[in-house]
């Protein structure tokens, strides 16, 4: 598995512990990569995941990237996370 | 006191010198609630039932007409706003507790600045934001208002939501599908987020014991805050552009998630402040009105 992959199942697998999220739509989340129908109902959903990507990937969002597009689109994510989080 | 932003009244709004416009609002609002009994009415029953057991300065039939004069008043400053010079402004206004805003800037987590809806808020923030302190509302699209009936929500609360969006300049809706980003972006710029505690938007809503009654409360702003742990500014706005005062207090900082019983005890502070500020002035607060969601829940 490539490491932008192993990013986007991390992303997903937060989602799945910390924000109650079901089987099925996390299912729905691999297939189609869209945050936004999670976001939508709940604006907050974004920015705790916002700062569980932080903590996790010990990574850091500046304002500049805060940006709904990026944080509603998986597969866009997962990239911005490979090209800031510190290399181990 | 929709009638006031209809197109006929804003074009003459932009004729007429803004002095006299407020000369003219300052000296016909007490007459104009006098003559509007149907507006007081059912203001003056709502704070009898809500204010009952409460000391208060006056009788809530005197406040009532206090209220409706008020929201002539406050209806006035809104047409004419964009034209009230700052230098003028400045005469007319009082900011009490700048420093307890200022101190709560200086954590770098941005800041939740709390209101209640009251009269003098717009004007403090357009004031706030000519004097370098800009504030992002948070607002709903569209006020409804059950008292312009199904032809006005349709036309006219729209075309009324737009008109508010010119005052408001800084506003983000809660109805964006961006709005969780611009408020973490907003924080964490260490700019400010103005978050009305009486609103009634959120995923979350809890009931809450508040002015004798169980009412609706959002959490949004206070799980905001406790996630983003951007410090809690409470602010008062009071009077009009003849004079106001905005009065800050204390930062309120929550820098950890709460279980649910922490999260209602925080809650129920925050319904505690909201009834002292229309404890302590009554006539200024915007939901007493008969046409108001939250007033009848």
């Amino acid at each position: 598995m490539s490491t932008l992959a192993n990013i986007r199942e991390a992303i997903i697998d937060i989602l799945a512990e910390h924000l109650s999220l079901t089987e099925k739509s996390l299912e729905r989340l691999r297939i189609n990569g869209r945050l936004d129908e999670f976001t939508a109902v709940d604006s907050l959903l974004m920015v705790e995941l916002v700062l569980l990507l932080e903590e996790h990937f010990e990574i850091r969002f500046d304002p500049e990237n805060i940006d709904a597009k990026l944080i509603s689109d998986l597969d866009k994510l997962a990239a911005f996370v490979a090209d800031v989080r510190p290399v181990s | 006191m929709a009638w006031i932003y209809l197109y006929p009244v804003r074009g003459l709004s932009h004729l007429v010198p803004v002095n006299a416009l407020l000369w003219l609002a300052k000296h016909l609002a007490p007459l104009y609630a006098r003559l509007r009994p149907d507006l007081a009415l059912p203001v003056s029953q709502h704070m009898t039932k809500s204010l009952r057991g409460h000391d208060l300065s006056a009788s809530p039939e005197v406040m009532a007409l206090s209220f409706v004069a008020a929201s002539l008043r406050k209806s006035m400053d809104d047409l004419v706003m964009l034209r009230l010079q700052t230098k003028i402004l400045k005469t007319h206004a009082t900011i009490r507790g700048i420093e307890l805003l200022d101190g709560a800037l200086a954590d770098g987590k941005g800041v939740i600045v709390i209101s209640g809806h009251f009269h003098a808020n717009r004007l403090a923030k357009y004031y706030l934001r000519r004097n370098g302190y800009p504030m992002m509302s948070v607002r709903n699209r569209v006020p409804t208002s059950t008292a312009m009936g199904q032809w006005g929500n349709r036309y006219l609360a729209p075309a009324y939501g737009r008109f508010l969006h010119d005052r408001v300049e800084d506003e983000i809706q809660t109805q964006d599908a961006t709005l969780g980003a611009g408020l973490l972006k907003r924080l964490r710029e260490n700019g400010m987020i103005s978050i009305n505690i009486d609103a009634g938007f959120s995923r979350e809503k809890f009931r809450v014991l508040c002015l004798n009654e169980q009412r609706q409360f959002a959490g949004g702003f206070l799980r905001l805050a406790e996630l983003t742990g951007a410090p809690l500014v409470p602010m008062q706005c009071l009077g009009n552009s003849g004079g106001f005062e905005i009065v800050f207090g204390n930062p309120i900082r929550y820098t950890t998630k709460s279980s649910p019983e922490e999260f209602m005890e925080r809650l129920v502070i925050m319904a505690g402040l909201l009834e002292s500020w229309v404890l302590a002035h009554p006539a200024e607060w915007v939901m007493w009105s008969g046409d108001n969601r939250w007033a009848k829940k």
